[in-house]
């Protein structure tokens, strides 16, 4: 099947024929890196999987009111980051939990979860993820396994790049603490 | 190049000044999902999104965020009205008194601001200008007969609105 560039996809939503087709295109391109980062922040499939349905249900709620001067990738990231953030922020507001108790329930999750299928080293690596405040969390995700680029992040995460440098770079050192220990 | 290997150099030269040996361990993070879920995934967005149609609310001009307040700000309004209302029909000290019929209709006569008010309100809802209502209330000033009708109309409807007998109210006028 024909990739298509995010720019052919939004001008076949706005101006084709059919922009339910469109909206597929754009699920079909988008889904496994939206669901990847969604599962890295909330760890158990069928919580990503829920979240995954709701952000793109929103991102086809608000599409027609997408403005072109951001990147449609990165649109959907946000939506993506802002509803796991929200779903953690519940699950931590639900039981009234405090964060080291959040971080132990999803190591539970992860040590459960059939879908994880990581090595010692990756699982180490995981929990050591799972010690960091949500938000750094979701900054050393996007530039370490989404490999995305500082100013994508900046608009993503809609902070500077100078300051996500820095929680990028402390995220990395206490990862190591962890691990070293 | 290894499977799991950062295919951006700089993410690796990155975690070097940093002083961190993560960069070795690539970029796998473990996570699978069920077989077939990523070809099945679109479909079952598209049956939400469907759903959501089916569903679209009565209020779905009003943003989600913005349901609460103003619905908060209707029911204000209306208390606020039914308020002034009472306090126009009794007086303020009448605002818990007793529902008395005949008060009402007495009140409509003898009290001009309300007379007026209720005038006014029919002048809202009719083409009739101000003066041709509050100066000019018998059917011989009006050269349409249509106008002088559509007046009538509308008085009838505000003091059944009240709860005014048709009756009173040509008393009234007379």
């Amino acid at each position: 099947m024909k990739q298509f560039s995010d720019e052919e996809l939004l001008n076949m939503f706005f101006e084709g024929d059919n922009p339910d087709y469109a909206f597929n295109l754009i699920v079909r391109k988008h889904q496994e890196a939206i669901y990847r980062h969604v599962r890295r922040m909330v760890i158990s499939h069928d919580d990503a999987n829920d979240i995954v349905q709701d952000v793109f249900v929103k991102a086809w709620q608000k599409l027609s009111g997408f403005r072109k001067d951001s990147a449609l990738y990165t649109w959907l990231y946000r939506i993506a980051t802002n509803e796991a953030l929200t779903f953690l922020k519940r699950k931590k507001n639900r039981f009234f939990l405090p964060l080291h108790d959040v971080s132990k329930q999803l190591e539970e999750s992860l040590e459960s979860d059939v879908y994880y299928k990581g090595s010692d080293i990756e699982k180490k690596i995981q929990k050591a993820i799972l010690k960091l405040p949500d938000k750094q969390r979701a900054v050393f995700n996007l530039r370490y396994y989404d490999e995305m680029k500082y100013e994508d992040m900046a608009e993503v995460m809609n902070t500077s790049v100078g300051a996500l440098k820095a929680s990028y770079h402390h995220a990395v050192k206490k990862i190591e603490l962890f691990i070293s220990n | 190049m290894k499977e799991f290997e950062h295919k951006d150099p700089g993410i690796r030269e990155e975690l070097k000044k940093i002083g961190s040996n993560l960069g070795h361990h690539g970029s796998d993070d473990g996570f699978r999902v069920p077989e077939n879920y990523f070809s099945q995934l679109p479909n079952s967005i598209q049956d939400s999104i469907q759903q959501q149609r089916k569903q679209q609310p009565v209020f779905s001009v009003i943003p989600a965020k913005r349901l609460w307040p103003v619905l908060a700000s209707i029911v204000l309004l209306v208390g606020l009205t039914f308020s002034v209302f009472l306090i126009q029909r009794n007086g303020v000290n009448g605002l818990l008194a007793e529902e008395d019929p005949t008060y009402e209709v007495e009140y409509l006569i003898n009290n001009p601001t309300f007379g007026q008010y209720l005038f006014y309100e029919a002048m809202l809802e009719s083409d009739l200008t101000a003066q041709e209502i509050m100066y000019d209330m018998g059917p011989d000033d009006f050269d349409d007969s249509d106008a002088y009708d559509e007046l009538m109309e509308q008085l009838f409807e505000k003091a059944n609105y009240f709860g005014i007998e048709s009756s009173y109210l040509l008393s009234y006028l007379d």
